[in-house]
């Protein structure tokens, strides 16, 4: 377990519990200080040692900036040209065919001096995807007998990517000039173009790719082991382009394609032609521009139009749900995962509708009419969103995050993989089915988890979480580390004061700017409060949009402002922003201790509240404030404080302006500090 | 041009055969800073600083001695001073487990944390060859976790634990060539 928190530390993969665990070890056993200390200047030992040069050139040129006495800022101007990557090498030794002299571009400075040849360049229809299916045709062409290879090249590569050459890895950098059988390997966000001497097709290997370069002429050759490229493939030189992948074969004599391949096969062809074979029966389609062919189970291989059709008048069905957010490979089907479209902000999903992610940084979030939001993540594919009655999603595999709405008890939101079932009322949690399980784990309130094969069920609380499996007995597990939280029924609150609260789904809006003045008996302030029991200490965050605040008035006359409301046995506990008070702007525990803080009059912010209780000690208090998605390492108020009794109530609070609090926690922290 | 005709341009005042000399050290030196600073960023800092310094006092350099030698303790003396003003100042701003590092990470003789920067260099050399690819994926490409165990075909867990106990066997290699030099 220590090492293990070590190692995730290391990684930069350690969350805010696992640091905690790491921190408590710390502090109990010496020995694991020693051995966190060794393995953290190894670890910074061999990123010196083992660096590709970068910061070893950075400390060069931040000495001789300070011995030039130039300016820091010049000299980061400096280092920034001389390190930012070339898009375009010219191709030492290549005898590409030129149409018009080119002025050679300029290269950094290299042992040898660079030989800038003419480039000839391509129209950026290269962007065009190629999907290749399975089965696509084989051009009716004559091959040709090999002929000598010609080089290829690197043309440009995004740091991080990589050429293997047998066992060795190197960085893929420009003018590396390819061997048959390297293999090119991107990264998440990585990108590597490569060229052919022989003619001025490119290749552009997208993120997350793995391709095998085979030969370079006569014909081209080479393989898609994973990802997607994106090719240009010139008419003039009466060469193909052949592209291998596990389960089929295109070629392409003058054609703009992007290919992808991740289990299925997909190519959409843009312009020209190219021709798909499916290597299991020879199957074969040739396309057109505008066209695309899907290799994938269950699928016939056959020429599809890339333009969506118009569905008939009177066809079209009710949405169950809206993609709120798209990033990275997203996709939306009907019927078959593998035939597929591009997926955009703003779809409307029908019941007929599913989803596939592809690839870590792939993410789609899906809003359900009653606010109900599904996260789908990673390489994921969600089948169906809902039938006629309720929200039923069904995940083949990967994962979702739910933030569901409390739903009617009659119909409740199900879930399910090809191992369990969970059936929800009103929750959050993740979901995520893999080949030969489905766990959930919930974060706030409950589900019941239901094992398909047997239907044994259990019941899954915050801080919990449930494996569905063959060999698994199926229970509810504490999440190591695991935070629970509190379940907060947001539509029982009960306010007070001088507002107007509407609760809407998971948005808590408080919409009226209360007149009434400092001096008046009738307080400005307002607040909504939801019951939420436990004697144990607590950490309330919520996200605050700040709709519109009171006019600027007489200072002490229009203070404004907004927080989070803790109510114990013995007294309320408010930690607020109060702006424009008679002595001036704070963020303050009200009536405890205040911190001179001023912010904007509208725009999102974040809180947090922190109450650790302590046996025989005043509890302490933690507050911090902040915009953005980056939260602050420390607190910006602290203060102790003596609470009896258990907690009763949290909630918010607003003075003088109109606001929508989203995103309400409660975290139950560990055990009282002794 | 041998280090030594490099120095001598150097104290009679050439600044571009500085920048050769620079090239020459500057990878083990920070590697043998690494190894004793408790924080990464100090890494790059004082490796600055211990170049400028040693620039600005070339003259003092006795030809004929190492040149990197001397850098190693130009560079040991600015980070013990820098590690204990840190953790002075920045004690409030530390989690708790930086805190514990700057207490940790030990003061221990220059000539010991130079026998363990060779140590380590010799050890790299033994390391099998699939665990090199990991390395090389982790420190020379800056692979994710989640990049590697791709390549691995493995889980990140293990991309993790892996690389914890080549960093243990690396430390553990080390320190038996130093047992076995002082033996």
């Amino acid at each position: 377990m220590d090492a293990e928190l070590i190692a995730a530390y290391l990684a930069g993969e350690l969350d805010e519990e696992g640091l905690a665990l790491l921190e408590e070890a710390l502090a109990e056993d010496p020995e694991l200080a020693r051995l966190l200390a060794d393995q953290v200047t190894f670890d910074q030992a061999l990123r010196a040692l083992l660096g590709d040069g970068g910061a070893d050139r950075k400390v060069v040129r931040s000495v001789l900036g300070v011995l030039d006495a130039k300016p820091v800022e010049s000299f980061k101007t400096d280092f920034m040209q001389t390190m930012a990557p070339v898009e375009e090498e010219p191709l030492v030794s290549c005898p590409l065919p030129s149409r018009k002299p080119r002025t050679a571009l300029k290269t950094p400075a290299a042992p040898r001096p660079a030989r800038a040849l003419p480039v000839r360049r391509f129209a950026a229809g290269l962007a065009a995807a190629v999907a290749l299916a399975a089965g696509v045709a084989l051009l009716a062409l004559r091959e040709a007998p090999p002929g000598p290879d010609t080089a290829t090249y690197v043309l440009s590569a995004s740091k991080g990517s990589a050429v293997k050459r047998g066992e060795q890895y190197r960085s893929a950098r420009p003018n590396t000039q390819l061997q048959p059988g390297d293999l090119i390997l991107t990264g998440r966000g990585q990108e590597v173009k490569i060229g052919f001497s022989a003619d001025p097709t490119r290749v552009t290997l997208k993120e997350s790719s793995e391709l095998k370069y085979v030969r370079g002429s006569n014909p081209k050759q080479i393989e898609l082991a994973k990802g997607q490229l994106e090719t240009s493939v010139a008419p003039e030189t009466g060469d193909r382009l052949i592209i291998m992948t596990p389960g089929a074969e295109v070629r392409a004599q003058d054609a703009q394609f992007v290919l992808s391949h991740n289990g299925s096969l997909r190519v959409e062809v843009r312009k020209g032609g190219a021709s798909v074979r499916r290597r299991s029966d020879g199957a074969s389609v040739a396309l057109g521009a505008d066209q695309y062919a899907v290799v994938g189970d269950g699928l016939a291989l056959e020429a599809r139009a890339l333009a969506p059709q118009k569905a008939p008048a009177g066809a079209a069905e009710a949405a169950v749900a809206t993609l709120l957010r798209v990033q990275g490979e997203v996709y939306v089907f009907a019927g078959s995962p593998a035939d597929r479209k591009r997926a955009q902000a703003g779809h409307r999903m029908t019941a007929a509708e599913g989803l596939v992610t592809e690839g870590k940084s792939s993410l789609a979030v899906l809003a359900y009419p009653d606010d109900t939001h599904l996260e789908v993540a990673g390489d994921s594919v969600v089948r169906k969103l809902a039938d006629a009655k309720a929200k039923h999603v069904l995940l083949d595999q990967g994962a979702v995050t739910a933030d569901v709405v409390r739903q009617p008890a009659d119909r409740p939101m199900t879930l399910e993989t090809p191992h369990a079932g969970v059936r929800v009322v009103g929750t959050r949690f993740v979901l995520t089915a893999q080949q030969d399980f489905s766990r959930v784990q919930v974060d706030e309130g409950a589900v019941r988890f239901t094992r398909t094969r047997d239907k044994q069920a259990v019941d899954v609380r915050s801080g919990y979480y449930a494996v569905a499996s063959l060999d698994l007995p199926l229970e509810a597990i504490p999440v190591p580390g695991g935070a629970r939280y509190l379940e907060i029924d947001l539509a029982s609150g009960a306010w007070d004061g001088d507002g107007a609260w509407t609760v809407q789904g998971r948005s808590v809006r408080q919409a009226k700017i209360s007149r009434n003045p400092d001096a008046s008996p009738l307080s400005p302030a307002s607040n909504l409060l939801f019951k939420a029991a436990t004697d144990r200490g607590i950490e309330v965050e919520a996200v605050v949009h700040l709709n519109q605040v009171s006019p600027e008035g007489a200072r002490g006359q229009a203070a404004w402002g907004f927080g989070l409301v803790a109510e114990f046995a013995d007294r309320s506990l408010v930690l607020r922003s109060l702006q424009g008070g008679a002595a001036g702007s704070a963020f303050e525990f009200k009536g405890v201790k205040a911190q001179p803080f001023e912010h904007g009059r509208d725009g999102t912010y974040r809180m947090k509240l922190k109450i650790e209780r302590r046996k025989g000690a005043p509890a302490v208090l933690q507050g911090k404030f902040w915009q953005g998605d980056r939260e602050p390492d420390g607190w910006l108020i602290e203060d102790e404080l003596v609470l009896e009794g258990p907690l009763t109530q949290v909630g918010f609070q607003t003075v003088r302006s109109a606001c929508t609090f989203t995103g309400l926690k409660v975290k139950i922290l560990k055990q009282e500090s002794p | 041009m041998d280090e030594s005709s490099l120095i001598q341009r150097v104290q009679e005042g050439d600044r571009a055969a500085f920048a050769e000399v620079m090239d020459l050290h500057v990878r083990r030196l920070r590697a043998f800073i690494a190894l004793n600073a408790p924080a990464a960023h100090l890494i790059d800092e004082i490796a600055h600083e211990a170049f400028v310094f040693a620039y600005n006092h070339v003259h003092e350099f006795q030809r004929g001695t190492s040149f990197f030698a001397w850098l190693k303790s130009i560079a040991w003396n600015l980070l013990r001073a820098e590690v204990q003003r840190f953790s002075r100042e920045q004690a409030n701003q530390m989690k708790y487990a930086e805190q514990r590092l700057f207490e940790v990470v030990p003061a221990k003789p220059v000539e010991k944390a130079t026998r363990e920067l060779e140590g380590l260099e010799n050890c790299l050399d033994r390391v099998p060859p699939k665990l090199k690819d990991l390395l090389k994926m982790r420190y020379a490409l800056a692979y994710s976790t989640r990049e590697i165990a791709e390549r691995f075909d493995q889980s990140a867990a293990w991309v993790r634990t892996t690389l914890f106990r080549v960093r243990r066997q690396l430390k553990d290699c080390v320190e038996s060539r130093l047992s076995a030099e002082k033996s």
